[in-house]
């Protein structure tokens, strides 16, 4: 076994990248710590401990404007495998194809000073959940699960709570001699409570996420939510085929606005693969719909400060009162597209992609009650499931658990039915928005109501 | 050109001796456990795509790594690190064990290899091995051939991907079992767009399997393509045929589904909830439902591991036990559930074989190997002509199902409408939704014409994936709930 520091192993690789004859090069080194506890019932089940790194390379080779790329990538941090695994690249980058749009990071971009706007300290790092021990994890879970359960009796089982955290680091270096790090923690709690009545069996779950440990949920309060919202699917009907106003509840709406953020993705435009092309500077969506990407949201759950490719990150805005602003852009679907990059890279082990941070949906002024109470007869979604928006076509067609709204009021559950529309009738149709949305998550929207769907049952 | 290649160590040339193994295990029963094992995982992967006609990535990767788990009643300790030493393994067992708190006797592991004599995946030819340039000569033919089926295909992404996983399995009764499992599996996708009209559309298809490279040049019968061939133009015909599609209607009616991949089917919504661990726990939709009727009395249903080649096909899972077929449900009577050990145990019966993980990095659960349903008597054409309004579905995207309440969906991916018994106009934008213990006894017809998928199946639990395998004859569903847009009568 090798004793060399990760940063000396990724020199170590560069170098041999160089004398190989790589024109740029790039080393990804990911560490990580963590920890999960999960509990069921009042007893630990599982206690899982994980230690992982991993090395990826990625190198280019030819000329600019023809360069051919491959990338590798192991789990043995040896000098000896390391040096195979850079002369292997190399290797196999000689069978692929001279690429014009390959060319590495524009190196201005690159070195331009991060914008003066940017914050300093994005607070990724809490000592608190390092130092968290296993004791005190085990009893955080036992008191979510028992404060879902303990709510009511109809509670009778359970999938248990889990507690997950833990810590990842990585460095990324370039040919260049550029030298990136970033480090984060984070914490994770969720409970599954299962209700019966009746001899008819539900089960719903809620969960809060955050990098400092003083940000997580209380027990209390993840156990309550968790608990009235698998009550409130007790009871539930399948309700006829017909078309009525759908209000999206906070956070599923977030899946929807998941399908936009993947639909203006670099990736699928230049491909031609989605049903947004062409589109920019058009109306997309409702009036009153604006999305932003924010990577400099502090403790945000995506945020940071230098993107996949070593760029500086800024906000970016992605739809402003309807109107398509940016796709989402790396480095290469930029050049594909005649544009800059966004600064929007993602970098595992392999190559870069775009991606967005924190992709946020402005609030709106209403609450989700005023939305309910303009509905005649509708549907409250409150989970969805399987397939969903297809981003290429625009189709959208979903499995759905809700509740039935009749006169402006909540009803009786309803489940095994789908919702089906378009996607740019339901995004120019979202005639209602909410001021709920979750400050915690990376994709996050608030509640909000499409005039009209179709709604399959019996 | 010499072919790149990294080095590889078989996984009995890991630094980890018998010896080693069992000093690990000496750690772990330190404490009084009711089982424990150490699984240690050796990966080779290749992966090579097109994409715009070019060859731009090809990347290679070398992983290992193992974990060692301890096991007391319903609590299981776990832990697992990438550095094969010794050392290592002692300390992730002192991790894994903490979960146990009294002493157990003094016990030393005299280790000895006991591998079944069992060969589901002989290769001769194994695809990781073959050379980078038969391969780019094959996603350069695909991208050819599916660009030449119509004018309209504007892009074509395919990939071929491999690897070579050797897995250990140490038990506690001082066994050494050792698998080497080859995978690939060819996709191809293709974009079609209508500039005219303003109509996009795609489709995908592909398969492979733990089998030699050349099957993939092979045809799958006789009369038929060469696969990588058929999937091409499948790939193709499928995002053409859609530019015509309408859209799909809602409501419940009568669904046949094609053979094969549809099969999907039961892999949501009964095999899920057969798996022991939500059973135990009583949190499936099918608790208690053993020697019941959850079928019509058409309707048999097994998970295979043992099938030669196949996808989900393994010589042994990833606790070592030998993998078997499975009778779920027999003549529509619920017959068993899919075990690991640890749920058999704590249910008082036999493992079956269904004990599997993504990596080492990884606990086993039970888990799905090749689902499928048996053939029946009736004629395919038959079952079509039988419907006089509803969907003939023959390929599907992914599902999803909620274990306890039973709700389960699935995607269309190429279904068509039937009217008076005559298959009709391909519809688009098709969701199809159930209740995985009613959904089966709503079979009212089974056809003569089992079919597996081509091997592109992989299943999702608890955020670990695995390759997984389906099938089915034709069958027909009276009153399926069709999640489209249209309304009746519009």
């Amino acid at each position: 076994m090798s004793t060399d520091h990760p940063i000396q192993i990724a020199e170590h690789a560069l170098k041999i990248a160089r004398e190989a004859g790589a024109h740029f090069a790039d080393v990804v080194i990911s560490e990580g710590r963590s920890t999960s506890v999960k509990v069921r019932l009042g007893q630990v089940e599982e206690v899982t401990q994980s230690r992982e790194r991993a090395l990826g390379i990625r190198v280019l080779v030819g000329s600019p404007n023809a360069l051919r790329t491959a990338t590798t990538s192991t789990s043995d941090f040896s000098r000896e495998a390391v040096t195979r695994l850079v002369e292997t690249a190399v290797a196999l980058a000689r069978y692929t194809a001279p690429d014009p749009f390959a060319d590495p990071p524009d190196p201005d971009l690159a070195t331009f000073s991060a914008d003066p706007n940017a914050p300093t300290d994005l607070e990724t790092w809490d000592e608190a959940v390092v130092n968290l021990s296993a004791d005190a994890a085990i009893a955080l879970a036992l008191a979510t699960e028992e404060a879902a359960l303990s709510r009511d009796k109809r509670l009778t089982n359970s999938e248990g709570a889990e507690l997950g955290w833990g810590f990842s680091e990585s460095h990324v270096l370039t040919s260049r001699n550029t030298h990136q790090h970033r480090r984060s923690t984070s914490a994770s709690l969720w409970t599954t409570p299962v209700a019966e009545e009746n001899g008819e069996k539900q089960r719903d779950y809620w969960w809060s996420s955050a990098r400092h440990f003083s940000d997580l949920l209380s027990p209390a309060e993840i156990g309550r939510v968790a608990a009235e919202r698998t009550l409130r699917r007790l009871g539930a009907r399948k309700p006829k085929t017909t078309e009525v106003p759908v209000i999206y509840e906070n956070p599923i709406s977030s899946r929807l606005l998941g399908a936009i953020s993947g639909a203006i993705n670099g990736s699928s435009i230049f491909r031609d693969a989605s049903y947004l092309c062409g589109k920019l500077g058009e109306s997309i969506a409702a009036e009153s719909i604006t999305i932003t990407d924010n990577p400099w949201i502090i403790r945000g759950a995506a945020s940071r400060l230098i993107d996949g490719e070593g760029l500086p990150t800024r906000p970016l805005t992605l739809v402003e009162r309807g109107v398509l602003k940016s796709w989402v852009l790396d480095t290469y679907t930029g050049k594909k597209l005649g544009l800059p990059s966004t600064r929007s890279a993602w970098r595992g082990l392999g190559s870069p992609s775009p991606g967005t941070s924190n992709c946020w949906m402005d609030n709106g002024t209403r609450t989700l009650e005023s939305l309910i109470s303009e509905v005649d007869e509708g549907l409250l979604v409150t989970d969805t499931f399987g397939g969903g928006a297809n981003t290429v076509t625009g189709d959208y067609s979903q499995g759905a658990v809700g509740i039935w709204i009749e006169k402006g009021q909540l009803t009786y559950p309803v489940n095994e039915l789908t919702i089906a529309s378009k996607l740019p009738t339901m995004w120019s149709t979202i005639d209602g928005l909410a001021n709920d949305r979750h400050p915690g998550r990376a994709t996050s929207a608030p509640s909000f109501r499409v005039a009209r769907m179709t709604v399959a049952g019996s | 050109m010499a072919r790149p290649r990294l080095q590889t160590s078989t996984i009995h040339e890991t630094p980890l001796s018998p010896d080693d193994l069992g000093a690990g295990l000496s750690a772990l029963f330190s404490r009084r456990i009711d089982d424990g094992d150490i699984f240690v995982e050796h990966v080779e992967a290749e992966s090579i795509s097109i994409d715009e006609g070019l060859v731009k990535r090809a990347s290679r990767a070398i992983h290992q790594g193992f974990g060692v788990r301890a096991v007391l009643g319903e609590k299981t300790g776990y832990a697992h690190a990438d550095v094969l030493t010794r050392d290592s393994l002692v300390e992730a067992a002192n991790a894994a064990r903490a979960i146990a708190s009294s002493a157990g006797p003094d016990r030393t592991f005299a280790m000895h290899h006991a591998t079944p004599d069992r060969k589901l995946y002989p290769v001769t030819a194994d695809p990781l091995d073959a050379g980078l340039e038969q391969k780019l000569e094959v996603l350069h033919a695909i991208d050819t051939r599916a660009r030449a089926y119509d004018s309209r295909i504007s892009q074509v992404q395919a990939s071929f991907v491999c690897e070579r996983r050797k897995v250990l399995i140490a038990t506690a009764d001082g066994r050494i079992l050792v698998d080497e499992r080859p995978l690939s599996r060819l996709s191809i996708s293709c974009i079609a767009v209508d500039k005219a009209r303003g109509l996009r559309q795609a489709s995908s298809s592909g398969g492979g399997g733990r089998w030699d490279f050349p099957v993939f040049f092979d045809p799958t019968t006789p009369d038929a393509l060469p696969r990588w061939q058929a999937w091409a133009d499948e790939a193709a015909r499928r995002a053409i045929l859609l530019l015509d599609a309408v859209d799909a209607p809602a409501g419940a009616m009568d669904v046949v589904l094609g053979p094969g991949w549809p099969g999907i089917l039961l892999h949501e919504a009964v095999g899920h909830g057969l798996e022991g661990d939500f059973n135990r726990k009583q949190t499936s939709a099918f608790s208690g439902l053993i020697g019941k009727s959850v079928a019509s009395e058409l309707v048999t249903v097994v998970d295979d591991g043992t099938i030669a080649s196949r996808r989900g096909s393994l010589n042994v899972d990833d606790e070592g036990t030998p993998t078997q077929r499975n009778v779920l449900i027999e003549n529509g009577i619920l017959k068993g559930y899919l075990q690991d050990r640890t749920n058999a145990r704590l249910m008082g019966v036999d493992p079956t074989g269904n004990g599997r993980r993504e990596s080492y990095a990884h606990m086993p659960m039970p888990r799905m190997t090749n689902t499928f349903m048996l053939a029946g008597k009736d004629d395919p054409e038959d079952i079509i002509k039988s419907v006089k309004r509803g969907i003939y579905a023959v390929a599907f995207g992914g599902g999803q199902v909620d274990i306890t309440s039973g709700k389960f969906t699935f995607t269309g991916a190429e279904a068509y409408l039937i009217e008076d018994g005559k298959v009709t106009a391909p519809v688009r934008g098709s969701t199809f939704i159930g209740m995985g213990p009613e959904v089966l006894k709503r079979v009212s017809a089974v056809g003569h014409d089992l079919q597996l998928d081509a091997g592109v199946g992989t299943c999702g639990k608890n955020g670990q994936s695995v390759p997984v395998g389906v099938g089915l004859p034709t069958i027909r569903v009276n009153e399926l709930t069709v999640g489209g847009v249209a309304m009746k009568g519009a």
